[in-house]
């Protein structure tokens, strides 16, 4: 699904480049589900972000199927964060004067899909994340699990190679956690490929597979 | 013009920044009410004005006679001096820049004037047929006085609104006769009212006699205490006004110098200063008007900077969901254009209003006239802020969708 070899990304600090990802290699195939793991300022979210186009990594390959991802056009970036991923952060990051049916269907937007295609669409996965009565509800008026489903289901609409999720449960009490984890395990059962970060043991131990990060290296 | 999709995406973005867009909306539209109604009320003084000058000829200097107060060869000061009306036609051959002149000779004495059973008071005037083209009276009905008139000493008279109204009742006037003391006078012309000047010289209720039935009937020598000459156009009124003054005062025996002898008031002289006061009145109202622009021009610039700022990290998440930044530059852009445009319009509307509502208030006021809204101003003043606002927006959106999705999530 995905292939990184030695990939390389710094960070400019004063007159100094932090360096955080130090030769990372990394192969998930498709249809796994997989957790990243790793001391806090380790380099998790960086890497994450690379993978999902939101950043670029200075030296390295990165491969999703065939696809060199690697100093793309702004045009083509977006095409491939579009189609090829589907991104769930901590902090949820849902438009708040969008509702929920407008936030999952905000991709679909970007794909050109008609309105009412996209609405339907849009139902259809808030429907798969178990919250279809809170549709027309705006983010503020969601509980933090409501609002992650949200992003879940946006983050699915597009139908996506690979869900990535940094500390999609940071934010969340431990029952809301275990919610959104059975979520990503049924979809992951739907074969969707499923990356997530997280710091905590027991979310990790969920996955298939646990990658551990340290001061930019993947140890095992 | 959009999709239906981008309204509602303006529309989501308005309603949820409602004070962002009151405050930008606020700023155009009042630019644009402030802009409209300055120079529609520059425009309505200046049409009034203008409507005052064009209700009698401009290049024109009147005369009066007066009392000599310099001695002169040997003659005592005090000495009073009058014209009379055979001058005018000696005037106008010997001064050939002169195109018309006529005496205006009120009959003194004139007791009631009557019609039947109904008489009232009024001026009775004595001038030469070319006086409507030194005072710009409009006929209503009938006809002017013409040479016809002067040469044969017809009695024939030209009325006004004001005269009809009180001596016939609604009847017709023309071809009836009035009686001034005690002769019979034929209406054969009716002064339309003109409501539009103020100075109109009291010709609501004057009778206009030809000059020479003045003369037969009532001033046998013909002196006249004033006279107006208009001067060929483009001629310089104030050097034939000294001309005529010179000629006068040799054949009258006073001092050209002495200004009591003869009042000389030259029309074409107070007319252009009031010309250039309104012009500069209405250069200072364009200047005022133009900062007003700039000011909504900064307003908007800046709400949109401040708008793209607020955004960012908005935009950050439509990045990382696939929007292409072009997307992202026209969301921003539209959403200036919809409110600047709506909000211009909108101060044109209110403008508009607040001016109709002015014109109706200020019917009666003669110096301020139909201050219509010239919407070729209006118009450009609301394409320059809308362009203005796009720019605005369009150039802090194209850096801001231009910065990496995750630089832009950061923004908070
Ligand atoms: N934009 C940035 N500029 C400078 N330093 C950064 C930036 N982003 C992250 N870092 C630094 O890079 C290191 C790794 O960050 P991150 O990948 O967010 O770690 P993690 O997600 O594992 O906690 C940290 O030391 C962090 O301070
Ligand atoms: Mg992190």
């Amino acid at each position: 699904m995905i292939r990184l070899s030695n990939i390389y990304k710094s960070y400019p600090v004063g007159k100094e480049r932090l360096q955080v990802l130090k030769g990372i290699n990394l192969e998930v195939q498709k249809g796994e589900m997989v957790s990243i793991m790793g001391a806090s300022g380790s380099g998790k979210s960086t890497l994450l972000n690379i993978l999902g186009i939101l950043d670029q990594y200075d030296s390295g390959e990165y491969y999703i199927e065939d696809t060199l991802i690697k100093n793309l056009s702004e045009k083509k970036a977006a095409h491939y964060r579009n189609r090829f991923i589907g991104f769930v952060f901590q902090s949820y990051n849902l438009l708040s004067y969008k509702n929920a049916l407008e936030n999952v269907a905000l991709p679909l937007y970007y794909q050109g899909v008609r309105t009412k295609e996209r609405n339907k669409k849009a139902r259809n996965y808030l429907e798969r994340v178990g919250i279809s009565e809170w549709a027309h509800h705006l983010p503020s008026e969601l509980s933090g699990g409501q609002k992650q489903r949200v992003a879940i289901a946006r983050a699915l609409v597009t139908q996506p190679k690979m869900i990535l999720a940094d500390e999609p449960t940071g934010n969340l009490d431990s029952k809301s956690s275990q919610d959104i984890m059975d979520l990503f395990k049924t979809i992951h059962n739907q074969g969707v490929t499923i990356i997530i970060i997280t710091h905590e043991k027991d979310i990790a131990e969920q996955t298939e597979r646990i990658i551990t990060i340290k001061d930019g290296i993947i140890t095992n | 013009m959009f999709k239906k999709e981008v309204w509602k995406e303006i529309y989501q973005s308005i309603k949820a920044h409602k004070l962002r867009t009151f405050l930008t909306g606020f700023g155009v539209s009042w630019g644009i009410f402030m802009l409209v109604l300055l120079l529609c009320v520059g425009k309505g003084f200046k049409n009034g004005v203008n409507n005052q000058l064009a209700g009698s000829a401009s290049n024109a200097v009147e005369f009066w006679g007066g009392k000599t107060t310099i001695p002169y060869k040997g003659l005592n000061v005090g000495r009073s001096i009058q014209v009379t009306g055979d001058d005018m036609a000696d005037l106008k051959a010997d001064i050939p820049v002169i195109k018309y002149i006529s005496p205006e000779a009120n009959v003194t004495n004139a007791g009631t004037i009557s019609y039947g059973n109904n008489s009232g008071v009024y001026d009775v005037r004595a001038v030469f047929p070319e006086f409507s083209q030194i005072e710009y009276l409009h006929i209503g009905e009938g006809r002017w006085l013409d040479p016809l008139d002067m040469e044969q000493e017809r009695k024939v008279a030209v009325i006004s609104k004001k005269i009809e109204d009180q001596l016939f009742h609604g009847k017709d006037p023309i071809g009836e006769y009035i009686t001034i003391k005690g002769n019979y006078y034929k209406v054969v012309g009716l002064v339309a009212e003109d409501t539009t000047r103020i100075f109109n010289f009291g010709s609501e209720s004057t009778i206009y006699l030809p000059f020479s039935v003045y003369k037969a009937e009532f001033e046998p020598d013909g002196k006249i205490e004033h006279f107006t000459a208009v001067m060929e156009d483009g001629a310089d009124a104030e050097s034939a006004g000294h001309k005529i003054k010179k000629w006068l005062a040799r054949k009258y025996s006073f001092d050209p110098k002495d200004d009591d002898a003869l009042y000389v008031y030259n029309r074409a002289r107070n007319e252009k200063v009031v010309g250039q006061l309104f012009s500069g009145v209405g250069i200072f109202l364009w200047i005022i008007g133009c900062s007003t622009l700039v000011g909504g021009v900064v307003g908007v610039g800046n709400i949109m900077l401040v708008t793209v700022k607020e955004r960012t990290k908005e935009i950050g998440i439509r990045k990382a969901l696939g929007a292409v930044p072009s997307s992202i530059i026209s969301l921003v852009i539209q959403e200036a254009i919809v409110i600047t445009t709506v909000s211009g319009f909108v101060g044109l509307v209110i403008a508009s209003g607040a001016l109709s509502l002015i014109g109706k208030l200020t019917k009666s006021v003669t110096y301020f006239q139909h201050p219509e809204v010239d919407m070729n101003v209006a118009i450009s003043a609301i394409i320059i802020l809308v362009v203005a606002g796009a720019l605005a927006g369009f150039i802090p959106a194209r850096n801001a969708s231009k910065i990496s999705p995750i630089e832009a999530l950061r923004y908070e």
